[in-house]
């Protein structure tokens, strides 16, 4: 077992060395001499030349990707344009709070988008399921920016019990500004999961299985919790990886409309400042926490399916 | 003689029945699907008002566009929803609804577009993967999961930052970006198509690869992949709505449904309507391509046939 | 011998969208004490309707049993609430299913399947139950270290082992088996029916044998009824029936069967399809498909006639016609 857990974070790490080489050479294309930023525009041709050299701006790609990467393993995500700062400094603290609003968007659309499904499938053709099934038809096809906005408009502006923006600290402060943006940011990937689960729970009522339990003269609710949804947990799961990247991309929208001081943000803010090194670290960040994730799931498929965890058992052998 | 005459003439003709009856079949499958048909009745509709804008910027060169929907009249600034403006006005007194029929084109054409580049771009990939197998097959898709290790909309974003904010960038980010699903869907769906009987038929008289490929599996794994295109026009309009409100995408003054959306939280609490309309009609055309897509789905998939 | 289960004038439909289906018509059974009852008909039947039926789990919408009553020890089963119900299937009325692939929870240890049916019935501790699992798996032939592992693990006959071990576990008083070979190579198939043999001889369980195939019912039912289009067209003592076929139908399906010995050059197969569920003829169902027919039997549906001893016949000619060779 646990060779397959190091064999897979093995296939992960040219994945990741993939991405950033990705990410890499399309802010290459970038117009813009950073040095001459740097400078200002009166300084002259000289002081230039010598600060790109100084900066290895002269060397050729693969050395400059090398040391890109060389630093990052190192912790040294590059300096801004902006403010001449340590990038690493400005990011660590706005991942930490991308990955608060993320995770709790992605606990909301579990806790109700899996109840939610699973009733709606047990009680198929219901009023309840004909609604659930509208409701997450529009969910899913609404644009994250829009719902934020109009929970705005309903809870701080005409309600006025949350605040409409910003990240409190504290409690009950971080819960009362956090449940807005994650709500917001959530919405997409609840319905989704809603549908999912109810799609999967749908196929395994249809199984010989299930007879074969209610055969036994089992409950009903037994049944429901031993049997059906241990086995429609395993497409869901995917679902829940795959949501989780555009989690990540949605939220860069989200922590506009609320002013969250998160990553998503920091990316907007620097492409308006043109700020290269800042785009490039923030985007390479998210990509390796996105991969993270998968690989997470990924190697949670083997502990909920024994097929699969027996698959990787017997390579051993 | 004539026995063999007749064999062949009634073979012909079994032919052709078949033939309009399987795309017959589809639509009227299609048909019966009270949802689908909702969904494409308002892209029949969108697409309608795509034309007519359309046409009449350019029998007018643009004048009406011009002083509806571009010019300010601050007099009308943020006027409610009433009789003479039946959405109310933006902030610079022009007509919302105007604006947002006006929009129209830029999410259909755009959303349209960007799924097509993303298509032709995948597409090939994904079939000489699924088709050949093997180490091309690994090695395409190695690549593809780096792409795909990327969140789609960063991906994008980090496109349009260096490539530049204009309209060709962002169909070129959108494009890219989302070309790596694509060529997962035609892969899978050449694969399933590729073990079938008639592909190995075709061989044994041999048919060169391309004439394969072009001929046999492109037609018969076209099902699926035209349902994923139709599925992911919703999205490719979200993402185009996402980019522009952050301010990546179509630029104002231009009526784009996401940069009408831009400012209007500044004027959240005295003119909700420019908050609440423009994602309306988001939402509706996104709902109505999966409505759509849906139905294609059911109706293209001989296995769910009741 | 004791009538443990006797179903009486079962009928049972299915609504669906498009119509009704006619699944089970006025179905009258018996079954005693320890024998083996083989039900055969061929798909469409309602063999498995029938089989869902009397264990009450068909999906009631769509399904609907319409009239009619399943007697077990006297105790109509159709009208006992749903946790008396509940006690009865696994304890005292048990049922395996057709096909062992599909039969067993993937994701389930398969000695916690065992257990989970004898935990289900009996008071005991988890413990205990597990002791008393092993002893079942040991019981059907398989070691019971096995217990540990998950279904993927077990070949088709294993699995249908493990299925007939839950299905025992609690000792039921009747086991109703649907088609348990059917999937399962010959070789196969005659060790899972020996083993079936020893467990009844064991348990003294009363069994139906649903099946479609004739050489399982002579080898292993001491009774038969043979179902067609959701009727009992004959039924009575499996030796008695196979001497002497008194229904067209059965002639037919004995008739069908390829011999060895024979020198007949084309097989003789009974033309034409079972009726449209959906829409029965008003007539006998088989008329379309029988070589005996004549036109009374297109308007006038035949009742069960008594032939003899414990045989019936639901045929116009029942007395009259016996095993024709073609």
């Amino acid at each position: 077992m646990i060779q397959y857990i190091v064999k897979r974070f093995l296939l992960v790490i040219p994945v990741l060395l993939g991405a950033t080489l990705l990410v890499f050479t399309i802010m290459e294309f970038a117009p813009g001499d950073p040095a001459r930023i740097m400078l200002g525009n009166d300084a002259s041709l000289e002081d230039i030349q010598i600060l790109r050299e100084d900066m290895g701006l002269n060397d050729p790609f693969i050395t400059r990707y090398i040391r890109f990467i060389t630093n990052l393993l190192k912790g040294d995500l590059g300096t801004s344009y902006r403010n001449n700062l340590e990038i690493s400094s400005q990011i660590f603290q706005r991942l930490m709070n991308t990955m608060i609003l993320a995770g709790s968007a992605v606990l909301i659309a579990v806790l109700i988008g899996i109840p939610v499904g699973i009733i709606s499938a047990i009680k198929q053709y219901s009023v309840f399921d004909n609604f659930i099934m509208m409701t997450t038809l529009f969910l899913a096809a609404s644009p994250v920016f829009w719902l934020g906005l109009m929970l705005v408009l309903l809870f701080a502006l005409k309600l006025g019990i949350l605040p409409p923006a910003g990240m409190k600290s504290g409690f009950p402060g971080l819960l009362l500004s956090l449940i807005l943006p994650a709500l917001t940011l959530s919405s997409n990937t609840m319905a989704i999961i809603a549908r999912t689960t109810r799609a999967s729970m749908l196929e395994v009522v249809r199984q010989d299985y299930i007879d074969t339990a209610r055969a036994k003269g089992l409950k009903e609710s037994t049944l429901t919790v031993r049997h059906m949804l241990p086995n429609a947990l395993i497409p869901i799961l995917t679902v829940i990886g795959i949501s989780f990247g555009s989690l990540l991309g949605g939220s860069v929208v989200t922590e506009s409309i609320f002013a969250w001081p998160g990553v998503g943000r920091f990316i907007v803010d620097s492409i308006s400042f043109k700020d290269i090194p800042s785009i490039l670290a923030s985007v390479v960040m998210l990509a390796i926490l996105s991969t993270f994730v998968n690989l997470f799931v990924d190697l949670l498929y083997a502990f909920v399916d024994p097929r699969i965890k027996s698959q990787y058992q017997s390579l051993k052998r | 003689m004539c026995a063999l005459n007749n064999k062949i003439t009634v073979e012909s003709k079994v032919e052709t029945v078949r033939d309009r009856t399987l795309f017959q079949q589809a639509w009227n499958q299609f048909k019966r699907n009270r949802r689908a048909m909702v969904g494409l009745w308002i892209i029949a509709t969108l697409v309608f008002i795509l034309i007519v804008t359309i046409l009449i910027d350019f029998l007018t060169d643009y004048s009406i566009y011009d002083s509806f929907v571009i010019k300010q009249n601050l007099r009308n600034k943020l006027a409610k929803p009433s009789l003479k403006h039946f959405l109310g006005c933006d902030e610079f007194g022009r007509d919302l609804l105007l604006r947002i029929l006006w929009g129209t084109k830029y999410s259909l054409l755009l959303g349209f577009s960007a799924v097509s580049l993303s298509f032709l771009i995948g597409g090939p990939f994904g079939m000489i993967a699924g088709f050949y197998g093997g180490k091309i097959d690994n090695a395409i898709m190695r690549v593809m999961d780096v792409f795909m290790a990327c969140p789609f909309i960063l991906l994008a974003m980090a496109i349009v930052a260096a490539l530049g904010i204009s309209t060709t960038n962002l169909l070129i980010a959108l494009g890219v970006s989302g070309m790596a699903s694509f060529s997962r869907v035609t892969r899978a769906s050449v694969m399933a198509v590729k073990d079938m009987e008639y592909v190995e038929a075709a061989r044994a008289v041999g048919a060169s690869d391309l004439r394969i490929i072009v001929q046999y599996i492109f037609p018969n794994a076209m099902a699926p992949i035209l349902v994923q295109i139709t599925l992911r026009i919703g999205t490719a309009i979200l993402l185009v709505a996402g980019l522009s409100y952050i301010g990546l995408g179509i630029q104002p003054p231009a009526p784009e449904w996401g940069a009408i959306l831009t400012s209007a939280k500044m004027y959240m609490r005295d003119a909700w309507h420019i908050s609440a309309f423009p994602g309306l009609f988001l939402v509706t055309t996104v709902v109505a391509f999966n409505l759509f897509g849906d139905g294609l789905r059911d109706a293209l998939d001989p296995k769910l046939k009741k | 011998m004791e009538k443990i289960l006797e179903i009486k004038n079962l009928t049972v439909h299915y609504e669906i969208e498009d119509g009704t289906v006619h699944a089970l018509n006025e179905i009258n059974l018996v079954l005693e004490e320890g024998i083996t009852l083989g039900l055969i008909g061929e798909t469409g039947a309602g063999k498995t309707t029938l089989a869902k039926a009397i264990m009450r789990i068909i999906p009631q919408p769509p399904g609907k049993v319409v009239s009619g009553e399943v007697l077990f020890n006297g105790t109509n089963l159709l009208k006992i609430n749903k946790t008396a119900m509940r006690k009865i299937r696994g304890e005292q009325i048990s049922m395996i299913f057709q096909d062992p692939m599909s039969s067993l929870n993937p994701v389930m240890k398969v000695g916690d399947q065992i257990a989970e049916a004898i935990k289900t019935h009996e008071h005991i501790s988890s413990v205990e139950a597990n002791q008393k699992a092993c002893e079942m798996i040991e019981l059907v032939g398989i070691n019971a270290e096995r217990m540990e592992e998950y279904p993927h693990q077990f070949s088709g006959g294993m699995k249908q082992r493990v299925v007939i071990a839950i299905a025992l576990a609690c000792s039921p008083k009747v086991l109703i088996a649907d088609e348990p070979t059917t999937a399962l190579d010959v070789t196969i198939q005659a060790q899972v029916l020996e083993m079936m043999q020893n467990l009844k001889k064991k348990f003294n369980t009363a069994t139906i044998l649903i099946t479609h195939d004739l050489g399982i019912v002579a080898q292993n039912c001491e009774k038969a009824a043979i179902i067609y289009a959701g009727e009992i067209v004959e039924r009575g003592v499996t030796r008695e029936i196979f001497k002497d076929m008194r229904h067209p139908y059965t002639i037919g399906l004995m008739n069908s069967i390829p011999k060895i010995h024979s020198d007949k050059q084309r097989l003789s197969p009974i033309t034409g399809l079972m009726p449209d569920p959906m829409s029965l003829p008003s007539g006998c169902r088989f008329y379309e498909r029988c070589k005996f027919a004549i036109e009374k039997c297109k308007h006038e549906a035949p009742e069960m006639v008594h032939v003899g001893g414990e045989h019936w016949a639901r045929c116009f000619f029942a007395k009259s016609i016996s095993n024709r060779v073609e």
